[in-house]
């Protein structure tokens, strides 16, 4: 029988990449996002570019909902944030893959 | 066949008075270095009892008052490659010897020359008289040489259609063959080609081998070996001189970008990638100073060049005030002559993994050095797409 030498599986070694980043948004009643405070700084939001939505894995338990939103805030720069639908709490995140696209 | 061969013998040393023309007539000694280890070159005929390769610690032991030269091989090709560039005007088809031995292959040039005087006196013309060129005349390529070898400065030996009479007082030492083969031929009480010429081919192969058969076939004036036409230097140069000696190498760098700019808009070089170059500087009553850089992928850009040189001379020291500067581009190659990689990611993968393995001993850890990788591409859910694996080349 081959012995257990406890070493860590290969697994353990990759890192997710471009994971949501938590951030706290100022929204309209409908949600619509009016600022964004992410690091401690304040950027209003100018326009709302895009807007998608992802319904996913709804077989499972923590099923994945979310409402995305390319907006352009107050430095010109365009972002993409999202709010869970599930919980109501918003997100910023890449949308398109880091490399190679 | 007609083949003419032009010998210049101690190329090195008559190079060195050339450029130094006080050394005339001085027992001179020309050293080489490798691998740390000096020994003789070529020496001049003032000096007695040295010979190519002896140590320079012998060599100065016996010849106390001598002069010594570190050899400047780059020199002494360049101006080899002059005469041969001179010589591929005389003939078709030339081939390049060792260093200040040329073959040219001269049959049917009778029509432009005239007779074999005339031959001789054209090729005599082309190497100027102070580097003592001597000329053979045969049917084939080594009896050729062997006539310009015994031929005196500036003559020509004509070897007679019995090539193998003209052989036979020759010493065998002047056989292509190493130096064991060559003691043990004297061991047999063989000392010239005369005597080889006698025994039966059988028993000389039995003995020595091949060599042994090519040195009974060379003793007997059998030489089927032809003159191989080699390919004509390309020799573009421009020199530039300093209206006040330049002191620093930063000095020079503008006149290196210029001459550069010049050279690589020669119509001789268009369409061509440069190989190698070679700098010369003459220094206010100092010898001259010379480099020749071998660009690691050829280059048909000046800037690019200049970009190559720049780094390369960044930390040499100059001996003294600079004069001039000249730059010859020595090999050139066509639009292909790129090098490639054969196994351009396995070497890439060595290198990487030299690095890390470097990046492991200096933080004393994994490196942290990741690399993205594809998990679900085609996921809706940006964070599932890609992720970070540690990377091990």
């Amino acid at each position: 029988m081959v012995e257990n030498t406890g070493k860590k599986t290969g697994l353990g070694r990759i890192r997710p990449l471009n994971k949501p980043e938590l951030i706290q948004v100022e929204e309209t009643r409908e949600h619509r996002p009016t600022a964004i405070i992410s690091r401690g700084q304040r950027f209003s939001v100018i326009s709302i570019q895009d807007m998608w939505e992802i319904v996913d894995e709804w077989w499972r338990p923590n099923s994945i909902a979310r409402r995305y939103y390319q907006v352009c805030i107050d430095n010109e720069t365009l972002i993409v944030i999202f709010r869970d639908l599930a919980n109501g709490t918003w997100y910023k995140q890449h949308h398109r893959p880091l490399l190679g696209l | 066949m007609k083949v003419v061969c032009v010998l210049i013998t101690h190329l090195p040393v008559k190079a060195e008075i050339h450029r130094n023309p006080s050394l005339q007539g001085k027992p001179i000694l020309v050293t080489s270095r490798i691998k740390g280890i000096s020994s003789i070159l070529d020496f001049s005929s003032e000096v007695k009892g040295v010979s190519v390769g002896m140590s320079l610690q012998e060599a100065l032991s016996r010849c106390k008052n001598a002069t010594f030269i570190e050899s400047d091989e780059v020199y002494y090709q360049n101006i080899f490659d002059n005469f041969l560039k001179a010589l591929f005007e005389k003939s078709p088809v030339v081939e390049n010897g060792k260093l200040g031995c040329v073959f040219l292959d001269m049959e049917g040039t009778e029509g432009i020359y005239g007779s074999d005087q005339e031959i001789i006196e054209t090729l005599l013309g082309v190497v100027p008289s102070r580097f003592g060129a001597r000329l053979g005349l045969a049917k084939s390529k080594y009896p050729a040489y062997i006539a310009a070898v015994t031929s005196k400065p500036g003559r020509t030996i004509l070897v007679p259609d019995d090539v193998a009479s003209f052989l036979k007082r020759i010493p065998i030492d002047l056989l292509p063959l190493s130096w064991e083969k060559r003691s043990r031929l004297h061991d047999f009480g063989l000392h010239t080609m005369g005597q080889i010429a006698t025994l039966s081919i059988g028993s000389m192969q039995a003995q020595f081998g091949p060599q042994g058969r090519v040195a009974w076939e060379l003793s007997n004036g059998f030489d089927n070996d032809p003159v191989v036409p080699s390919k004509r230097p390309d020799i573009v140069t421009d020199l530039l001189t300093f209206p006040v000696p330049a002191t620093s190498i930063f000095n020079i760098f503008p006149a290196i970008e210029l001459l550069l700019s010049r050279l690589f808009a020669h119509p001789s070089l268009s369409g061509k990638y440069v190989q190698s170059i070679f700098i010369q500087s003459n220094i206010l009553n100092r010898t001259p100073w010379s480099k020749k850089l071998v660009f690691k992928n050829p280059v048909n850009k000046g800037k690019s060049a200049f970009l190559v040189l720049k780094n390369a001379l960044q930390g040499i020291e100059i001996a003294g005030p600079l004069e001039d500067i000249r730059i010859t581009v020595c090999e050139t190659s066509g639009e292909t002559g790129i090098q490639s990689n054969l196994l351009d990611e396995v070497r890439k993968q060595e290198q990487l993994r030299d690095v890390m393995h470097q990046l492991r001993t200096r933080l004393r850890m994994r490196p942290p050095v990741y690399k993205v990788v594809d998990v679900e591409p085609w996921s809706r859910i940006p964070e599932r797409r890609q992720a970070l694996v540690e990377f091990a080349p």
